[in-house]
């Protein structure tokens, strides 16, 4: 698990990734998912797209009519089983050259230890 | 030479292609009445359900969803359709949750702006389901 291909994690694939694992059983649809990630409307869509080919996130059409409910059905997205696994691991995998990064940040004059 | 010479003359098929389409439509006019008539006989509700769609259709017309269908048609034809009505669905949502007019355009550019890494990101899918041996194990 977490062995197989992995999307290009760039900030916004994280982001999007971050915003699914906080409730990873929960179905969101696209304006939810843009709201829980702080991105733009609009901007979300490649990348679930991607992560829907690689097996990690499921999605669905609601399941209700369209005439009753006054407005076109949503498209929900979900983890798979594994999906929620494999962005943990991919996440943490992309955070340690951003953590690793922080010993290169200066330090205050005369607290070299 | 010009370039019609030697061809026959188009005036005697075009006759008779305006009769076959005249008989056309009288076919097709006695179809669609006798579905109608057979229709409101089963459901009178068919007006009804006919009458939302038509509405909705003429406010689709606005520019936000002129857009998104133009950013749903620059896809790959398999995904249009789920697209085109995924992003329907969307605006419909800025909508209720009282986003005014421009905030709703800017959704619509914004998938434009962002429809060539969409058809990337789906073609990359598609090639990827075509070969099994790149498909995540």
């Amino acid at each position: 698990m977490g062995e197989g291909p992995s999307p290009r994690m760039t900030l916004t694939t994280q982001l999007v990734l971050r915003a699914l694992l906080e409730e990873p059983v929960q179905e969101k649809y696209g304006l939810q998912i843009c709201a829980a990630a702080g991105l733009p409307s609009g901007t979300i869509h490649p990348i679930l797209a991607r992560l829907e080919t690689l097996g990690w996130v499921e999605s669905r059409w609601e399941d209700t009519d369209p005439h009753e409910q006054g407005r076109p059905r949503r498209r929900y997205y979900r983890f798979t089983a594994d999906g929620a696994e494999s962005a943990r691991i991919a996440l943490a995998r992309a955070s340690t050259p951003v953590a690793g990064l922080s010993r290169l940040r200066p330090r205050p004059a005369g607290g070299d230890v | 030479m010009s370039p019609l010479e030697g061809q026959p003359s188009q005036r005697p098929n075009r006759r008779v292609s305006r009769r076959a389409l005249a008989r056309a439509i009288t076919k097709d006019r006695d179809l669609a009445m006798a579905l109608a008539d057979d229709n409101y006989r089963t459901s009178d509700s068919a007006l009804d359900r006919a009458l939302p769609e038509l509405s909705r259709a003429v406010v689709d017309n606005s520019l936000e969803h002129r857009l998104a269908g133009i950013a749903a048609r620059m896809l790959p034809p398999p995904n249009r359709t789920r697209y085109a009505e995924e992003f329907r669905s969307e605006l419909g949502d800025l909508a209720q949750s009282g986003a005014g007019r421009w905030r709703q355009v800017i959704y619509a550019f914004r998938q434009l702006a962002r429809a060539r890494h969409m058809r990337k990101a789906l073609m990359a899918s598609s090639q990827r389901r075509a070969t099994p041996g790149s498909e995540a194990s």
